[in-house]
């Protein structure tokens, strides 16, 4: 038995005793990773093993070829005596940069779950998920600082031709399925009556967009759609008001009056 | 060696068993024809959802399984047992073991592939994929393949070579592990003939699966191909196989490392991340192994590419061998977890394997064809012009398929990701980023047309061959019997010399190659056990109403999976889109899981509450009125046909025997709430004017959709 095999042997046989210490470390601690850990051991275990082992399929045939290589011909290629039904092998040795090779992927793997699962760096998926949620975040923050988002507080009716026209795509994009191209109504309610069920004027249109009403099917909207276009698509939607669909729906909802333009008419009166 | 001489031992006398050699050669050129036509129309479907013309035994989701089998285990399934009957036989210098069951395993082979055709337009499936066929299937091919591995068994042990040959090893690795893989996946509870349920739930489930998915492609499309490369591409090429040590050394790795690689089909799924880090570390570290088997073959051409220009069967085997190098190499990068945040989901891993489908598998056979049926009909091939024809049109074909794919996997997968500099989805209709690769799904079919050409014109060339030769069924050979107890000299050196031991001794060589296979078997099918007890439990995740499970069955029954997953990761383009990412507390009664592994249409992950009842029901009759220029196919039916409510009880007692909290009694009952449940969602339709009677299956449907991934949000709410 060469000295190989057996330094390979008690290698393996270390890391199955330290594996072992590491899991009855682990049950007094009674930690939740436990079983990282158990998996963790025993891919080690394992890839000593599988190490070991190319090693000592490798180690008594490299010698000899290079003894052989030295006297006899490169080019004339060793046969063995193998011979099945006219099929025979050649000894070759595996090619060194296939060995490189494999012995790379297995160091790449040691350091692998090193990296990912002993060295304690923050990199779960979910940790992951964590840090870019973080950063969408803050440049979120810093948009809203700069004044750059509009929402349902500040957003007023646009009149633009070009915006009334970008909100009539998006509604057709969008809000047809349901509320039907004229605004007639068809799952949703009816837009060009003077009836809200969630409120009339840009705000409300504005708010019930942006975050929906999904208890009644309408859907949240604002990770599909930017603050102007739901500003785009909410005058847009205000424009119909007294049209004629062709099939409406009946009214829903109460009669919407602007609360903050009605006091002032009445003053003037 | 003393071993290799018996000159005083006679020579017996023979007849190789060339008849089932031919039986499946034909089973390969018919089911091949069936496979790759279901494939072009499903690849058509997707373009043009009315090609399943309104019916509901031809939508993409039933025929899509019937492509897969079809492929897998008919067409590249009776390849293996042709070319392993043919070349076992002379590696053995022995008959097959026995020719009833050679018959048998013929015969009961073709039966289940005719099961699968029958059953899966019918919507008889366990929606786990490349095992979607039921629980009596799965016993007929338990039965089958006990056969073929007796039968072989068989043949090696009444052998007259004292050694086997490389190819044989490859044998017996496939016909144990497949026989492993395909027992513990299948472990159901069946409640009818045609209906059963995993034992394992959610990622538990998914992870047997993909365990078993993954080693699918392992021990059926790779091992048994490589057994058949180191037969025929040496007799092909006349060339000494370059390096035996070599052949050990990426064997016994090869299946060692392969059986571990399985999670890597879940990244960053919710499986625990030290399960999906098994997954890429192994998967890395299959790269040598595989390649090993390419470097192999590609150097037994070494001296001998002047006959590749001329010799068509070895330009088959050539490409072959050097797309199996490709797509070994490209699997490991895509278990790399920033390489699969692009491709999973996408048209990448249908281009990745029909790499590994249409060259590998497809060109190998093909090459074997054109080697065999000549010599087993003792004839010429009637045309090399045609030969050579098909071969360059399904090379074109394979590039034609392969680099659209790949272009239109990437395109969608940047579309699903990007953002606007406010913050929001660019593309945040999903619709958008499908109609975009329309194109690249046209340029596809074109490849795939291209590469069935030529498939015909093998078939009329073989054809032809077939009929200017003669057949015999039985061939004469002679070789001396082994002489018994024979003393060898013990082999001094390295292992590596003392492998020649073991390779004459076919049972402790199985035995070996078993505890090797099962060394990561086990360690991966521990932690689905532990898992169990790792995944943290979420008070609000009830289990389903007797109606929702109902449902559950119509969407398996369906395969709305196959299209749409139920997996939103763990990245802001996918909760933006979708809702809160998956969580593995999520899925504790989910049997079976149905996390799906494509993204045809969007994730339904979070669909419960998105949409009204009302959408739902428009949307199923004909998805285009709600959702413009919509791909999916009409599922007209679900509103005609009536809900068969006999089995809810069945349904319920096996659920409660699967460890799902039902209270005793409660399937008593259960049609009484499910009932209940229906009205209210028939009620909810009619009040807006929708002619439906609370009896039909889309009630169910509709129920269990409502339902999806709102458990958690109850959570939420109520905190």
């Amino acid at each position: 038995m060469n000295k190989k095999v057996l330094a390979a042997m008690t290698a393996a046989g270390i890391t199955a005793l330290t594996q072992v210490q590491a899991i009855a470390q682990v049950k007094q601690e009674t930690h939740t990773d436990t079983y990282v850990y158990l998996i963790l051991g025993a891919l080690l275990f394992t890839l000593a093993v599988l190490f070991a082992s190319i090693m000592i399929f490798e180690s008594g045939e490299r010698k000899p070829k290079k003894a052989a290589a030295a006297t006899a011909t490169v080019e004339t290629p060793i046969l063995t005596d193998h011979e099945y039904d006219g099929i025979q092998e050649l000894d070759n040795p595996a090619p060194a940069w296939f060995q490189f090779l494999f012995y790379i992927t297995i160091a790449a793997a040691v350091v692998y779950m090193f990296v990912y699962h002993v060295s304690g760096r923050q990199n779960s998926s979910v940790d992951e998920y964590i840090q870019e949620m973080t950063v969408a975040q803050a440049q979120k923050d810093e948009l809203i600082k700069t004044g750059a988002l509009i929402n349902e507080n500040n957003a007023s009716v646009l009149t633009d031709a070009a915006d009334l026209e970008k909100g009539k795509e998006i509604f057709t994009a969008n809000c047809v399925n349901c509320h039907a191209a004229d605004g007639g109504g068809t799952v949703g309610p009816n837009l060009t009556d003077d009836y809200w069920i969630h409120g009339g004027g840009i705000k409300n249109v504005f708010s019930t967009i942006k975050y929906g009403v999904p208890a009644k099917g309408m859907i949240t909207w604002q990770n599909q759609l930017n603050p102007k276009q739901i500003q785009q698509v909410a005058s847009y939607v205000l424009t119909f008001k007294g049209t004629k669909p062709a099939a409406p729906k009946a009214p829903e909802g109460t009669i919407w009056v602007d609360s903050t333009a009605a006091p002032k008419d009445t003053l003037k009166k | 060696m003393s071993d290799l001489t018996s000159s005083n031992t006679s020579l017996e006398k023979f007849n190789y068993d060339n008849a089932i050699v031919r039986n499946f050669a034909y089973a390969v050129m018919v089911w091949g024809a069936v496979g790759m036509l279901v494939g072009l129309l499903i690849a058509a479907q997707i373009i043009i959802p009315s090609l399943n013309f309104n019916l509901q035994y031809s939508t993409f989701g039933r025929i899509r399984p019937l492509h897969t089998n079809a492929v897998i285990f008919a067409f590249v399934g009776n390849a293996i047992f042709m070319g392993l009957y043919y070349s076992l036989q002379r590696l053995c210098k022995a008959r097959m073991f026995s020719d009833l069951l050679s018959k048998i395993h013929f015969w009961g082979w073709q039966l289940i592939i005719v099961l699968a055709a029958v059953t899966l337009p019918l919507g008889i499936t366990t929606s786990k994929e490349y095992a979607e066929l039921e629980w009596p299937i799965d016993i007929l091919i338990t039965i089958v393949w006990v056969v073929l591995a007796i039968n072989m068994f068989g043949t090696i042990v009444k052998r007259r070579e004292r050694h086997m040959y490389v190819a044989i090893w490859f044998y017996i690795a496939t016909v144990v592990t497949v026989a492993v893989l395909h027992i513990f996946n299948s472990l159901e509870l069946p409640i009818s003939l045609t209906k059963s349920y995993p034992i394992y739930a959610g990622v538990q489930d998914a992870l047997v699966q993909w365990w078993y998915g993954h080693n699918a492609v392992a021990f059926f499309l790779t091992t048994p191909y490589l057994g058949l490369m180191y037969y025929f591409l040496p007799k092909a090429a006349e060339r000494p196989v370059y390096s035996y040590r070599l052949s050990i050394i990426h064997f016994w790795t090869l299946i060692f490392i392969y059986i571990w690689a399985g999670p890597h089909h879940l990244l960053y799924s919710a499986l625990p991340d030290w399960a999906q880090s098994l997954g890429t570390v192994f998967s890395i570290m299959l790269i040598a192994p595989s390649w090993g088997g390419m470097i192999n073959g590609l150097l037994t051409l070494r001296g001998a590419w002047d006959k590749v220009r001329d010799n068509v069967i070895l330009k088959f085997m050539v490409v072959a061998v050097t797309a199996y190098g490709m797509a070994t190499f490209e699997g490991p990068m895509l278990s790399l977890k920033n390489v699969n945040a692009i491709a999973h989901f996408t048209d990448w891993i249908i281009a990745h394997v029909h790499i590994g489908a249409l060259g590998w598998n497809g060109f190998l056979t093909f090459g074997i064809l054109y080697w065999l049926v000549p010599k087993l009909f003792r004839t010429e091939l009637y045309s090399k012009k045609m030969a050579n024809f098909h071969f360059w049109i399904g090379f074109v074909g394979i590039l034609f398929y392969a680099i659209p794919m790949y272009w239109s996997g990437v395109t969608q997968a940047l579309m699903w990701k990007q953002f606007t500099p406010e913050g929001v989805l660019l593309y945040p209709n999903f619709l958008e980023t499908l109609l975009q690769i329309k194109t690249m799904h046209m340029i596809r079919i074109t490849g795939g047309l291209f590469y069935y050409a030529g498939f015909v014109v093998m078939l009329v060339n073989l054809i032809k061959t077939i009929k200017q030769g003669s057949f015999i069924g039985e061939e004469a050979a002679e070789a001396p019997a082994l002489e018994k107890n024979v003393t060898f000299e013990p082999i001094k050196g390295s292992i590596m010399k003392k492998h020649r031991l073991i390779e004459r001794k076919p049972f402790q060589f199985t035995v070996l190659a078993v505890v090797v296979v099962l060394v990561g078997g086990l360690i991966e099918v521990i932690p689905t056990y532990l898992i169990k007890s790792n995944i943290p439990t979420i008070a609000s995740v009830k289990p389903y109403t007797p109606l929702e499970l109902q449902g559950r069955d119509i969407y398996i029954r369906e395969a709305c999976n196959s299209c749409h997953s139920q997996l939103v990761r763990p990245f802001r383009s996918e909760t933006e889109r979708y809702g809160e990412y998956a969580k593995a507390g999520e899925f504790v009664y989910d049997h079976p899981f149905l996390w799906g592994s494509k993204r045809t249409g969007p994730d339904l992950l979070r669909e419960g509450k998105k949409y009204p009842n009302l959408w739902h029901y428009l949307h199923m009759d004909d998805p285009t009125t709600v959702s413009p220029g919509s791909l999916m196919p009409r599922y007209s039916w679900l509103k005609e046909q009536i809900l068969d409510i006999s089995n809810t009880e069945a349904k319920i007692n096996a659920m409660r025997t699967l460890g799902v909290p039902y209270e005793q009694g409660y399937e008593k009952i259960a049609n009484t709430d499910l009932q209940k449940q229906a009205e209210e969602i028939a009620a909810d339709l009619q009040k807006q004017g929708i002619d439906v009677t609370s009896d039909r299956e889309i009630i169910a449907l509709i129920a269990y959709l409502q339902r999806l991934g709102t458990d958690i949000k109850n959570q939420q709410t109520g905190k």
